[in-house]
């Protein structure tokens, strides 16, 4: 009842009860003035000293034209929404492969190497867990099983999309750059697109951008917690940004949202994490609804069950649709491939 | 010039009394599940240095107050809710809250249909009669717990646990019977 009481309330309403039912005391109501008279006079200040400490950095950084020095200025983008969706379901089966892969690896006992790769490529390959197991026609249980593993596993989640250089939804296959890496024992890939946002055009820019917020005199970390909007987070050195190569493994921060990037030949490309599931030590999702069967053919049938949030409340449920196939060469059922409709 | 800046801090304080438990009820309703108090309150404070930072605008602006302390107050919380939600693990759900920038003639409906069903419910709960309607406010709409209340209403935590017991039956009676379903 609590929650669907206070589910989407209306302005209206809120103030309705705030006139008539006012709950905070006298002395709440005069700590939370003064700490907005305080904040609001800090931001005056800060605004006016950040702009003239910006406006500073980006003449020194940047000799071009006035026009380009335009294309600084801090604004955010907006994200297409159904490029989120798709951004999910991909990195899902990116993170699932590269699991399976450390699987099959460990089974190997195969010597792992702490080389890096860097080659283009034009799609994303998404593989599933192929292990053998016990032959059965036992869908249930196999739908347990699979469904099962794809909880207990640490690993991340990504639940947001990318930027991408076009902006139809869709990324351009012809400027994606796939990683393949292989990390604590992990064979992975990570796709990477071109950045778009106007105030990182280049690396040129970037490092404006970094020099600027570097001589107003933040640590990066502060940074993130005092400001929701446009500031660096994470541990971006002055030596990773005078780096000739890469910027990898660098974390940017917006909105909560954490960005990683990488200089390819003095082009910024970037990846998204704006949630990290699993490898922070949350495993918060739970499956909330029995396994249903259906489709069964005679080599494969679908497996739909829906998981949802252990704590968070406002969560809305998520649909995992997995397709399932018998495999001939581990003579056992794996998942093929899984749809998630959030 | 200082005159000026006087009759400014007096708007704000006018401002934030008229508005703080508003305020207050819009952050609490988006960071409940993932804040504490003193992050509810912090970005209560956020909201109002916002807002007070554009009170020379605000003095002079002749649209609904309330929507436009009200969409600051939403937009806050958000990012707060993100930040929060993604220190803590929790899973974000997508586009939760989010205002759109343009309301489709879908969203307005929905915006309507939920307008009317949260009067509808405050009407129900008004009518439960004092003190169960002050104990079901600050419960549910406050975030208040138990011995808060006790103490905001001067009685013991025992009778306000009894008190939001029977009340709730009673709501939920009353709100089925109106075709409303928590």
């Amino acid at each position: 009842m609590r929650k669907n009481l206070l589910e989407n309330i209306d302005f209206d309403t809120a103030k309705k009860i705030a006139d008539e039912y006012p709950a905070l005391s006298k002395k709440d109501m005069d700590r939370m003035f003064s700490a907005s008279m305080k904040k609001s006079k800090k931001l005056s200040v800060e605004g006016e000293s950040r702009e003239k400490i910006f406006n500073s950095a980006i003449a020194k950084a940047v000799d071009e034209s006035f026009e380009d020095v335009q294309l600084l200025k801090i604004e955010k983008y907006k994200k297409p929404v159904i490029s989120r969706y798709i951004g999910i379901a991909a990195s899902l089966g990116i993170i699932v492969a590269g699991i399976a892969t450390m699987g099959i690896l460990l089974g190997r006992n195969s010597d792992m190497s702490d080389s890096s790769v860097i080659e283009p490529a034009t799609q994303f390959t998404v593989e599933l867990p192929t292990e053998a197991y016990t032959y059965s026609h036992d869908y249930k249980a196999v739908a347990y099983r699979i469904t099962d593993e794809y909880f207990n596993m640490d690993r991340y989640i990504y639940t947001g999309g990318f930027e991408y250089k076009e902006s139809n939804g869709l990324p351009p296959a012809d400027s994606e750059i796939v990683i393949h890496y292989i990390k604590d024992g992990v064979d992975g890939v990570k796709s990477y697109y071109p950045v778009i946002d106007e105030k990182f055009p280049d690396m040129e820019a970037f490092k404006a951008y970094y020099y600027f917020y570097r001589k107003d005199g933040y640590t990066v970390n502060a940074d993130m917690e005092t400001y929701s909007d446009n500031i660096f987070g994470g541990n971006i050195t002055d030596e990773d940004i005078n780096s000739p190569e890469t910027i990898g493994e660098k974390l940017y921060a917006e909105d909560g949202i954490f960005y990683e990037y990488i200089n390819i030949n003095g082009k910024l490309y970037m990846l998204e994490y704006p949630i990290v599931e699993g490898i922070e030590g949350i495993s918060k999702l739970k499956w909330v609804s029995e396994p249903v069967i259906s489709d069964i053919t005679e080599d494969s049938f679908t497996i739909t069950r829906v998981f949802n949030s252990v704590e968070d409340t406002t969560m809305t449920d998520v649909t995992v649709a997995f397709e399932i196939v018998w495999d001939e060469t581990a003579q056992d059922w794996r998942a093929a491939s899984e749809t998630i409709t959030w | 010039m200082l005159k000026k800046e006087k009759k400014k801090a007096e708007y704000a304080r006018k401002i934030f009394d008229e508005y703080c438990n508003y305020v207050y009820i819009i952050v609490l309703n988006k960071i409940k599940s993932c804040g504490t108090k003193e992050d509810i309150e912090e970005c209560v404070s956020d909201v109002f240095a916002e807002i007070f930072r554009n009170t020379d605008k605000i003095i002079d602006f002749e649209g609904d107050l309330k929507c436009y302390i009200g969409t600051v107050a939403k937009r806050r919380a958000i990012d707060t809710y993100r930040r929060l939600s993604s220190h803590s693990g929790r899973v974000q759900p997508l586009d939760d809250g989010i205002i759109s920038e343009t309301a489709s003639a879908e969203d307005i409906e929905k915006s309507y249909e939920t307008a009317s069903r949260n009067a509808l419910i405050l009407d129900k709960i008004k009518s439960l009669g004092e003190p169960d309607t002050t104990i079901i406010i600050k419960q549910f709409y406050y975030n208040m717990k138990v011995a808060e209340i006790a103490k905001a209403i001067s009685m013991t935590a025992a009778s306000v646990q009894k008190r939001s017991l029977r009340a709730r039956e009673k709501l939920k009676a009353m709100l089925v019977e109106a075709d409303i379903t928590l």
